[in-house]
């Protein structure tokens, strides 16, 4: 049964003054062996095309994406010769200058390095299924991604993360949590993530003025008590316990770790840290989420995405790199996701428009590098011109959701073959 | 507290502190408007007030319960006869010099200070609404001044006619750009203002029957409004459009403008829809699809879904949608149609059935409680960037003009994403510098201006003890409250306040759950 959010935690916050998640000291915390997914949107509908450039269908590849008069410093289509030291082949421990089959996109330095440690795994031709009525638009590609579901109706389904760790009951702060935002993907049948907004030693009370203080704090606790006086209040009134509820124990292990040495290059370096710091910590939690935005490059690629593949790389040797340095990374997989693909042929803005088939990362320890999948063809396309899909993107986290001890078919309704990356 | 690289820049790139405060009158009084038809409960005024105005303070609540909910819909649809001097967007668009980071500020504060101060509240709420309907965001647009024109056009016809809006939007300088409309060319189409301006701006993804249900086809899945094909042909359509901007010209009247270059038309036949359409040439191309688009069968129920999702309930029944697309469509021809069907919208018999019912935006709860406080504003010359009110919107969540997605700040029926845990504790520092900030502070933007409050309060109560004060902060924020609620604030504000209890009142009061919802 679909149920709306606010019914959820409308039903929780009229049964009393109960907290959203088990606060008992004696939750359950992650097991040792038991997988913690963090799960990355790039939001906008990231470039694959000119992530992973598939160097023997070069050719192809610059003439679709070099417009009649390219200007300096705005082409789209990488130079043969700039991809060099970023090839790789099916094979990762092949090195870059003898690699023939793909190559990473020249700010991916970053990437090519975790790529040679083989714990990551590349997966050619992801993407929504041509039955999904409206592929290309952000909203319905994003739900689809966040929910496991296609042609999602004006309900929202639960997340398929949330579902997957619905049964969880994580440590103090619950199973799930969000650096990001409020998310569908986190959002389960029976509970909703906690969502802490960067740097989380900042998760707690900023007081107004009074008199005396305590007095103050005194009030505010019973406010955030009183029964609200309507439905929406009471929602509001549930979130606001929960995060008082959650103060202590995000302070706690904010205190842990504080991760001063952590590299703070990026908005998405300041999401994987407090994420780190919660994992460090043994925070029970199991799903995660994070995001970073810009990748919808209408126009002017050349200027945003190269930056952002560059980011995306290095927060991710900094998150791994701090995480090995506690001895805390090995249950730990990273996955990312993004709307749609981009067209194949370039735009006389110098950008892409949206399109089909992308590719997906997914890195940990536990993670079999390597490729996965051909790469699409780049002169046949779908019947929407776009690139072809390999997997149906519910294939991906169907693996993902069996790593983290759940059911494929359970939480997306169908199975799905194992690709086998994990 | 979130760091954003604005706010970094803004510390980096100006170094000014406050020398002197100015203080900006408070919001004057709504004044009384003709004989009520009808004698609506405080409550009702109150609710009323919150949907369709940013909430008002006790004094303007009774002069409304006094003349009537109809008879001041009617004065604020008659918006060109509200005076509405007395705010910095006045000095707009000269003090925009020449597109340099400040102005973005000087732009952005000045339209918040009018949805503060402005007599006309419903066009305001309106222009809002349009603003996240038609989201565009100052950072891909990058010149105040073409933001401040979008602005400018939003608001002008926030009360008009749909598909008069919808043309003057789509032939903005600001939507071209942030949509690559201005490099759309009949060479190589770029699709993304095409796709939107469907998806978002008119019909929606799917095909509506008139209550709002999904029409289906066989296999029971809902029929789309498009396809990927109308899209690549909607795009050629509104090939041809540029927006050329002179660098060297400071004047942000005439810095800008946007040029039809028929060279870059699409030379060749455009289908969409199922049938050839006779797309013109001299540059009403753009005028040409949205004009259609604004009356296909599917955008009423689209719009008047939306418009109710944000104004009344994020779950609105079929009847209600049938109601107010049906009143849509009957008025589409109508200069003043969206007045007219906001007037349908409150004389719903279902419209007070959701008091209460939904958040309020993070916009929409901080200024409120400026209006209703009241709340003063530095003059922007006074204000240091890293404090400023434009840093607790973003800080909250919603920073005008920096929209998160293409959907704005949320999806239209689902404002309850802005509430969560992060979002809430967020909410508390906002507040706490909000009601904290003392006046001609050197990092002060705006503040509660206590004096003025306890001459209200005076006014209203008969005196300023602190069963007096908390009983006009109880009236204003919550509608009165429930006993609990007021023993507490009573109880914290002791017998006579001093400003530091009024403020500290003030700030619970503005976290409590019964302030957050509307």
């Amino acid at each position: 049964m679909l149920i709306k959010r606010r019914k959820i935690l409308g039903a929780g916050a009229a049964l009393g003054v109960t907290s959203l998640y088990c606060n008992a000291m004696a939750a359950e915390e992650a097991s040792s062996n038991e997988t913690i997914l963090v799960s990355i949107l790039l939001n906008g509908g990231n470039d694959g095309l000119n992530t992973v450039v598939p160097l023997p269908q070069y050719g192809h590849y610059y003439k679709l994406r070099t417009p009649a008069t390219p200007p300096t410093g705005l082409a789209v289509a990488y130079d043969e010769a700039d991809l060099e030291l970023l090839a790789f082949n099916s094979d990762y421990k092949v090195p870059a200058l003898s690699a023939t089959e793909f190559a990473f996109a020249p700010s991916m330095l970053a990437m090519r390095d975790l790529y040679t440690t083989g714990k990551l795994a590349v997966i050619n031709g992801v993407g929504l299924p041509l039955t999904e009525q409206n592929a290309l638009s952000h909203y319905n590609a994003v739900v689809d991604w966040l929910t496991g579901q296609i042609n999602v109706g004006a309900t929202l389904p639960a997340g398929w993360l949330g579902v997957t760790l619905d049964k969880v009951n994580g440590g103090a702060l619950g199973a799930t949590a969000s650096l990001g935002g409020t998310t569908q993907l986190l959002i389960g049948k029976a509970k909703q993530g906690l969502v802490i907004n960067p740097p989380m030693d900042y998760f707690g009370i900023s007081y107004g003025i009074s008199d005396n203080q305590a007095n103050m704090a005194d009030a505010f606790k019973r406010i955030a008590v009183l029964p609200a006086a309507s439905t929406a209040g009471s929602f509001d009134q549930g979130i606001l316990q929960t995060a008082v509820d959650d103060i202590a124990s995000v302070k706690h292990y904010a205190n842990i770790n504080k991760a001063s040495d952590y590299p703070l290059e990026s908005w998405l370096d300041y999401q994987l840290r407090d994420i780190a710091r919660l994992i460090v910590g043994h925070a029970g939690i199991r799903g995660y989420f994070a995001q970073i935005g810009g990748f919808d490059t209408h126009s002017q690629q050349a200027l945003q995405q190269p930056a952002l593949l560059a980011q995306l790389g290095q927060s991710l040797v900094n998150f791994y790199e701090f995480l090995s340095s506690k001895n805390a990374a090995t249950n730990v997989v990273v996955m990312t996701m993004t709307d749609f693909g981009r067209r194949p042929n370039v735009n006389l803005n110098f950008g892409t428009d949206h399109g089909g088939a992308n590719v997906a990362f997914v890195f940990g320890d536990k993670v079999h590098g390597g490729t996965y999948g051909a790469y699409p063809s780049l002169t046949h396309f779908d019947p929407n011109g776009n690139l072809k899909i390999n997997y149906d993107f519910r294939n991906v986290l169907s693996d993902l959701i069996y790593a983290m001890g759940g059911s494929g078919k359970d939480v997306l309704g169908e199975s799905y073959k194992k690709i086998g990356f994990i | 507290m979130r760091q954003t690289v604005r706010a970094i820049l803004a510390g980096a790139l100006l170094g000014t502190s406050i020398l002197t405060s100015v203080a900006v009158a408070a919001p004057p009084a709504i004044s009384p408007i003709a004989a009520p038809t009808a004698s609506p409960t405080r409550a009702q005024v109150q609710y009323f007030l919150r949907r369709f105005s940013f909430s008002a303070a006790p004094e303007d609540v009774t002069a409304v319960q006094g003349s009537g909910i109809a008879a001041w819909l009617a004065a604020q649809e008659d918006w060109q006869n509200i005076n509405d001097s007395g705010t910095e967007l006045e000095t707009l668009p000269t003090a925009l010099v020449n597109g340099s980071y400040p102005d973005f500020q000087i732009f952005e504060r000045a339209v918040v200070q009018h949805m503060i101060l402005t007599n006309r509240q419903l066009q305001a709420k309106l222009e809002l609404h349009w603003l996240d309907h038609f989201a565009v965001s100052l950072a891909s647009v990058g010149d105040p001044a073409i933001m401040y024109h979008y602005d400018q056009t939003i608001r002008a016809n926030a009360l008009g006619n749909f598909s008069t809006l919808l043309q003057a939007v789509g032939n903005e300088a600001a939507m071209l750009i942030w949509l690559s409309n201005n490099y759309n060319s009949g060479s190589a189409p770029n699709e993304n203002f095409a796709r939107e301006s469907m998806q978002l701006y008119s019909t929606g993804i799917y095909d509506l029957n008139i209550d709002g249900s999904y029409k289906k086809g066989t296999g029971g899945l809902p029929l789309v409004n498009y396809s990927q094909k109308d899209v690549a042909q909607v795009a050629r359509a509104m090939t041809g459009y540029g927006v050329v901007v002179d660098p060297n010209n400071n004047n942000p009247q005439t810095r800008f403008s946007v040029q039809y270059f028929p060279g870059n038309h699409y030379n060749g036949s455009i289908a969409y829809f199922g049938r050839t359409q006779p797309v013109p040439t001299d540059g009403t191309a753009i005028n040409f699809v949205l004009g259609e688009l604004a009356t296909r069968s599917a955008t009423a129920p689209f719009e008047a879904k939306e418009l109710l999702q944000r104004f009344v309930t994020e779950d609105p029944p079929a009847s209600y949608i049938s109601d107010i697309a049906t009143v849509w469509e009957k008025t589409a021809k109508d200069p003043n149609q969206i007045a007219e069907v906001i007037t349908a919208i409150v004389n719903n018999p279902l419209f007070f059935k959701y008091y209460n019912s939904m958040p309020k935006q993070p916009a929409e709860l901080v200024i409120g409680a400026l209006r209703q406080m009241p709340g003063m504003m530095q003059a922007t010359a006074n204000v240091t960037p890293g404090s400023s009110l434009l840093y607790e919107l973003n800080n909250i969540g919603q920073e005008l003009f920096y929209p998160a997605t293409v959907f704005s700040f949320y999806r239209p029926g689902d404002v309850e994403s802005t509430v969560n845990t992060g979002a809430l504790l967020a909410r508390t520092g906002v507040l706490a510098n909000i009601t904290n900030a003392q006046p001609s502070g050197a990092y002060t933007d705006t503040w509660i201006d206590i004096p003025t409050l306890l001459t209200r309060v005076t006014n209203a109560e008969g005196g300023t003890d602190g069963v007096q004060v908390g009983d006009y902060l109880l009236d204003a924020l919550v509608d009165g409250g429930s006993p609990k609620l007021q023993s507490l604030i009573k109880g914290f504000l002791g017998k006579s306040p001093n400003a530091n209890q009024i403020s500290g009142a003030i700030w619970l009061l503005l976290n409590a759950p019964d302030y957050a919802v509307n």
